[in-house]
Order: C-alpha cells, then structure tokens, then sequence
C-alpha cells in the first residue's frame, strides 16, 4: 500500500458520502417538485419575500391528480418555475410594462422556465389560480419545443 | 484495482467537465460560439449560460452578435450597479453583467444591451444609450409570453 492508494481509497469513500448525502438531499429537496416514478423534476423557485413555494407545489400537485395529461406535458417541457414577475421592462417603464408585470404568469421563450407572479397568501383560490397558469404556460413550452 | 482507477479518473473528468459547462463557460461547437463566464460572489454563472441558450433559441440573430462580438461574460458589479450591466472600451469584447440567481429574463435583456454597445464599438460608432436600450426592450418583448 503505497500513500496514492491510501489518498484514493480515502476520497472514494469521501465520494460516496457525497453521493449518499446528495441522495438523501434529493429526496428531502426543498428546492424542487421530484416525482421519480413519473421522471419529473421540476426546480422551483419561490420569492422569499413576497412569494410562497408552498403553493407552487400544491398546484403541481394538483395538476398530477386531476390533469394527468397536463401533467406528462408539464413535466417534459417545464424544468424550473420561478416566482417572479414578467418584467418587459428595460429602462423606462412603460404602459406596456405594466400590463405585462399585472399578469399572473409567462413563459419564457426558448427556455423550459415559467415564471409565475409571487404570492404569498396561501389558499385554495390561489392554488386554483396556480393551477391554471402553471398549465397554460406549460402548453406554451410544449408548442414552443415542437416548432423549434 | 486498475478498473477501479479508471473509474475514479472518468468521474473526476466528468465532475470537472459538467461544473466547468454550467458555471464557467459556453461553448457551442457547431456556431462556433465560445464565451467566459468570469465568475464572482454573485455566483450567477449558471444564469448567464442559461440566459445565452435562451437566446441561441429565441433569437438566434441577437445570438449570433453575441457570438461574434463578446468572448468573455463578467459576472460582477460593474458600472451598471447591482442588477446592471457595463460596457468599458478599453476590453470592448468582454461585458459586464450583474444578475442575481433568478434573473433569466433580465440577464438576457442585459446580455443584448452591452452586445449592442459592443456591436457600436466594433463599428466605430459613438456608443449611444438609446439603441441598446430598445434593443433590450426588443428582446424581453420577443421571449415573454402570456
Ligand atoms: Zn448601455
């Protein structure tokens, strides 16, 4: 045993600890919406301050149990949802902008990312309301990547 | 114990390899496109590849420009301030761009605004604002969809 061996059968057992933690990590993940079974992970990403994560995967959730076709859609063509307003703004603000940054969500053209107005009320009524952007905007993505 | 090795360099190519593609740098082959992220505490590398990959498949012309006008991306604080973006003509083809983590669509739209002035730089133009800030404009109008 000379010391190379040593230092790599140290970092194969650092590496597996990794590994492991990272797997427990996943599964716990508190950053994403992970349905194994069905290979869907979705990276949500609430606003700390004015959103609710919690809501975002309660309609994901939702979605799964009523919509499954939706659901398959969702899935394969939304990779994060990000809460976030659809800013158009650059420089000044316009009249345009502010239609834009009322909506309750957009999709964003060439990505797999849904961006959807923070809210942190958690109710039934905004679930509802998630629900139905969180679909609309993955079937945006879905026509999207079949054009292109 | 041989496997074993090989196993452990494949898996250290392959770590270094992905974390170099997501964070530091975007290159695609076939556009010939190669930029630097040069990385910062905003740890917003990752944004920044992803905002360049919207525009390869949103507006490829705006694409193109930023392939042939820009070779390294910094990540920092520049003039802009913070959530801006800069332009400094002694490296006109680096650019500045400040973007938190979940900015894609402003990084885009900043990506294209300091393109534009590069763009201006490479032409001899004077570098004026009001081009590249339609051509910000432009862009978010072009990728937001609702
Ligand atoms: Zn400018």
């Amino acid at each position: 045993m000379n010391i190379f061996q040593n230092i790599k059968d140290a970092f194969f057992q650092v590496t597996f600890f990794i590994m492991f933690i990272f797997c427990i990590y996943s599964v716990i993940n508190i950053f994403s919406y992970y349905d194994p079974i069905n290979s869907c992970y979705i990276r949500v990403e609430g606003d700390v301050v004015s959103g609710n994560r919690k809501t975002v995967y309660d309609a994901i959730k939702l979605i799964k149990k009523e919509d499954k076709k939706t659901y398959k859609v969702l899935c394969q063509n939304v990779e994060r949802i990000s809460e976030n307003e659809c800013s158009t703004a650059h420089g000044e603000f316009t009249e345009d902008d502010k239609i834009a940054w009322e909506q309750d969500g957009c999709y964003v053209r060439g990505s797999k990312v849904i961006l959807i107005k923070p809210e942190k009320i958690d109710s039934e009524s905004i679930i509802r309301k998630r629900v139905e952007t969180i679909k609309k905007y993955a079937l945006y993505s879905e026509k999207f990547w079949k054009e292109n | 114990m041989k496997l074993k090795t090989i196993i452990f360099i494949v898996f250290l190519l392959f770590l270094v390899n992905s974390i170099i593609f997501k964070y530091f740098y975007y290159y695609n082959k076939q556009n010939n496109c190669s930029i630097k992220i040069s990385p910062s505490f905003e740890f917003s590398g990752g944004t920044i590849i992803r905002a360049i990959a919207v525009l390869k498949n949103s507006s490829f012309d705006d694409y193109q420009d930023l392939c042939q006008n820009v070779n390294t991306i910094n990540t920092r604080i520049g003039c802009g301030g913070f959530g801006g973006g800069c332009f400094y003509q002694n490296s006109p083809n680096s650019i500045t761009v400040s973007a938190s983590g979940r900015d894609l669509t402003y990084a885009v739209s900043i990506i294209v605004h300091e393109t534009c002035h590069a763009i201006q730089f490479s032409e001899n133009r004077d570098i004026s604002e009001p081009e590249c800030y339609a051509a910000g404009r432009r862009i978010l109008k072009e990728i937001i969809q609702f």
